[in-house]
């Protein structure tokens, strides 16, 4: 199942690499994020320690932001995690499962071009609108149009090609 | 026991679930503790411990709940990719035993003609 295009994998080559080798986390990734967490828990047991022996407001406000950074902190870690093992994951299934082959047909200007061509012709002294391939208007000066166009114009659709 | 084979093999969201459910009791905990107290001196306290615990809980328990989703998601790339692999070495073992005795040292039979 060979792939064209840029950057393209051909089966074989997807087989031979190692998934394996893309877990979605890694050993310094798992201590990176324990590290993050612990910080954060201890910012906030420090926080609600002080926060508990404080008799002011404004002193246990400080100590306060304290515990929200360490939330923060925590939060940081813990989103680091998850991005970075998204990341690998969509790595790794880039490497299993290769790009789509594009077709012929599915992009915007594809489809724009096909229904262009594809627009239904008469002549000006025509009754009927046709299919572009269709034998009655073959070797015939005909101008393409949209279907609206030639129902405004008088005309019906062919009954031999059925535009 | 279906539970504890379930916690075995799914220790992470057992884990996330725990955490979630930590995380819900301290804030509602936490909630009732403000409510009844009166000066704000005594309601920080509570924000301090169980808000800040109660978040922190939930986070973990997000976190751990989403690390396993993508686990799963790696896993199914893995099972894949194994198939893919067992697929193509069936196949070069049958292209092998496929290809004639010549290609492994054997002599093609010669038919002796007359004359």
């Amino acid at each position: 199942m060979p792939v064209d295009g840029a950057g393209s994998l051909s089966l074989e080559r997807v087989i031979q690499r190692d998934v394996r080798a893309l877990r979605p986390w890694t050993p310094p990734l798992l201590s990176r994020l324990i590290t993050f967490n612990a910080i954060g828990l201890v910012l906030i047991v420090v926080s609600w320690y002080q926060v508990s022996g404080d008799l002011t407001v404004r002193d246990q406000l400080a100590w306060f932001n304290v515990g929200v950074v360490g939330l923060i902190v925590s939060g940081v870690g813990n989103g680091y995690w998850l991005l970075s093992g998204r990341s690998h994951i969509g790595r790794a299934r880039m490497m299993v499962l290769p790009p789509r082959a594009k077709r012929p047909g599915d992009g915007w200007g594809d489809r724009l071009a096909e229904d262009l061509e594809n627009r239904p012709v008469a002549a000006a002294a025509m009754t009927r609108y046709h299919r572009p391939s269709c034998p009655m208007v073959a070797g015939k000066q005909t101008a393409a149009t949209t279907r609206r166009a030639h129902e405004r114009a008088g005309r019906l659709p062919c009954e031999l090609c059925e535009p | 026991m279906d539970l504890y084979r379930w916690v075995r093999a799914q220790w992470d969201r057992a884990l996330a679930i725990v955490a979630t459910i930590v995380g819900l009791v301290l804030l509602i905990v936490g909630y009732l503790g403000v409510s009844d107290a009166t000066l704000p001196t005594e309601q920080i306290p509570y924000l301090a411990s169980n808000g800040l615990f109660g978040i922190f809980a939930l986070g973990v328990g997000a976190t751990l709940w989403l690390s396993a989703d993508l686990r799963d998601e790696w896993r199914k790339l893995d099972d894949i990719h194994r198939d893919l692999r067992q697929e193509r070495e069936e196949r070069a073992g049958v292209d092998e035993s496929a290809q004639p005795l010549t290609a492994s040292g054997g002599a093609p039979r010669r038919t002796r003609r007359a004359g």
